[in-house]
């Protein structure tokens, strides 16, 4: 099951873990695997809600591979 | 094995370092000091925690550590937060008076700095507490540390205050070239993480290092440490000195190491170890996080590891920061150790310093206290600073003041800024190396550098008409009245 993520908008979010209290579930956390947000659904909506986000917070539509590299790969993928 | 150094700790500096040998022991100190408090109520993981830690924090004198029981959706966890963040736990860790001044602690660090004598015990791993649980299979971080947002548009749950040891990948066997610093974690999934550590630290040569030669890079990440380690994760020592051994002797406690499964050597006595291996030339998408500036990193490819083993203690403690706009735990926990060893570079060669004060954000700002040689001469201190390993990348601006003026009394500084400061004694340097998340880098990593010279002007400058400075009373005499006029004031009123 994915789900949209609150932050890049793209459907690639999956369920990592759930909180409990008693047996009963009291909050879910999600990860997205195209930008990496990780969230909790019980976080305020100015977090989670990407209509409530702050325009630079969100990566909608940005092109992930042209991110600044803290340091480039010092090798070429795939070569020893 | 003591150390000469050592020997010179005061009988409660001596005291206080023996009863120390992990995080628990320090918080049972701060308990019976009045300095930690037991949070029962129940917390939501967001905002709760945030409020709590930034609440406690914002008392910078005397703020406690708390520690939090009752973390809705994690039952039985344990999460410490703001236990160094005042300067009255800072003096408590130094066998001082919670109510030392921070010009005093800073004195009893340069009178300890070393690392010639460690105080290291190596013990195998079924005598290490941390070793008591172990898990190798279907790891899960979420399940196994109440993992929460720290500042609100950070990308993801950190983990920020914890030791990551990491070995020189081209010589594993060499302890002296064996890295432990404090670098933030960003949780990526059930068993992967982000490390991020820039090249000009140990650790992100390191990394560099193994992806260049195809060499594998392990690091132990330690969590809920023995507070002085704390303070050493932070403070730049040289690449081929051992934070362990500086941590143990500045602060006379013996540390017990033992061996993690990676190789590497890890405090026996902290709550947790995440143990990992970098992806060599993979990344993911990291932040932002709310950092030291004051303001949010941005997003960023960062090296990613893999978790393949966590041991830890019995009920461990999930020991974090809250870091952000300060004044926050940040800026206490490691101002005193990034000003030390900036005045131990500059006494060497240059006797006339007096006192360093670089607390202000990892030392963006700093003051130097200097007796001009002759005139002009503060000035090369300032670039000697910009030389020392911390100055290259974090000693944006420098405010030189005369050997009279306390750079820990701001009054003081602001008066030498009013009175000595000739706007032709300001010096900007041009497109120098800056600290990337510094907001004011013209690019991130490029910046310039600001000398502000507000020494007194001596022979042969023009000194102007009025030069002659008052005699301010001060001393013992002066102080003693003080104490009698404040103990007058007690008695004398009452409150509205």
């Amino acid at each position: 099951m994915s789900e949209i993520c609150p932050r890049c908008e793209t459907r690639s979010a999956t369920r990592v873990h759930s909180g409990h209290e008693q047996g009963k579930k009291v909050w879910e956390v999600w990860h997205c695997g195209h930008c990496a947000f990780t969230w909790r659904d019980s976080e305020p909506p100015a977090v989670i809600d990407p209509s409530q986000r702050p325009r630079w917070a969100q990566l909608t539509g940005v092109d992930l591979d042209r991110l600044r590299q803290l340091f480039e790969p010092q090798q070429s993928r795939g070569r020893k | 094995m003591d150390s000469e150094k050592n020997t010179g700790l005061s009988a409660s500096a001596k005291a206080t370092a023996a009863g120390l040998g992990c995080l628990r022991d320090f918080l049972d100190l701060l308990a019976r000091r009045n300095q930690m408090v037991v949070w029962h109520d129940p917390v939501r993981p967001e905002p709760d925690i945030r409020n709590v830690s930034v609440a406690a924090g914002n008392d910078v004198a005397s703020g406690p550590a708390v520690l939090l029981d009752n973390v809705q959706g994690y039952p039985g966890h344990r999460i410490a937060t703001n236990v160094l963040g005042s300067f009255a736990n800072l003096a408590l860790l130094l066998g001082l008076p919670k109510s030392a001044s921070v010009r005093e602690m800073f004195f009893e660090m340069v009178s300890r700095w070393g690392s010639d004598k460690p105080l290291l015990e190596r013990i195998p791993r079924e005598q290490a507490p941390i070793c008591a649980n172990h898990i190798d299979r279907e790891i899960n971080l979420y399940e196994l540390l109440p993992l929460y947002r720290i500042n609100e548009m950070d990308g993801g749950f950190y983990i920020a205050k914890a030791c990551v040891v990491t070995r020189d990948p081209l010589e594993p066997d060499n302890f002296d070239k064996q890295n432990v610093g404090i670098y933030r974690i960003q949780v990526m999934g059930p068993d992967t993480l982000t490390i991020l550590s820039i090249p000009s630290h140990d650790a992100g040569r390191q990394m560099m290092a193994a992806e260049a030669h195809g060499k594998p890079l392990r690091a132990s990440i330690m969590i809920g440490n023995h507070p002085a380690m704390t303070l050493f994760g932070g403070t730049p020592v040289g690449y081929d000195e051992s934070e362990f051994a500086y941590a143990s002797q500045v602060f006379g406690s013996r540390l017990r190491l033992t061996q993690a499964l990676n190789g590497t050597e890890i405090l026996a006595d902290s709550e947790m170890v995440i143990e990992t291996e970098m992806v060599l030339n993979e990344r993911e998408t990291e932040g932002p996080f709310g950092e030291f500036p004051g303001s949010y990193s941005g997003v960023r490819k960062v090296p990613l590891f893999k978790v393949t083993s966590v041991s830890h203690r019995h009920d461990p403690i999930f020991e974090n920061i809250y870091i952000g706009r300060g004044w926050t735990e940040h800026d206490t926990l490691i101002g005193l150790p990034t000003s030390v060893p900036i005045y131990s570079a500059l006494k060497k060669d240059f006797p006339e310093v007096q006192a360093v004060n670089a607390m202000y954000q990892h030392g963006l700002t700093a003051i130097i206290s200097v007796r001009n040689r002759v005139a002009g001469f503060a000035k090369s201190v300032a670039m000697r600073a910009l030389g020392t390993p911390h100055g290259v990348m974090y000693l944006k601006n420098i405010i030189l003041v005369d050997e009279f003026v306390d750079p820990f009394n701001l009054e003081e500084v602001i008066w030498a800024l009013s009175t000595r400061t000739r706007a032709n004694d300001i010096m900007v340097l041009p497109n120098m190396a800056m600290v990337p998340i510094d907001p004011a880098a013209e690019v991130p990593g490029k910046g310039h550098r600001l000398i502000i010279d507000a020494t007194s002007f001596m022979a042969p400058d023009n000194l102007g008409a009025d030069p002659h400075l008052v005699s301010r009373p001060a001393g013992a005499e002066i102080d003693a009245l003080l104490q009698r006029l404040k103990s007058m004031q007690v008695q004398g009123g009452e409150d509205e």
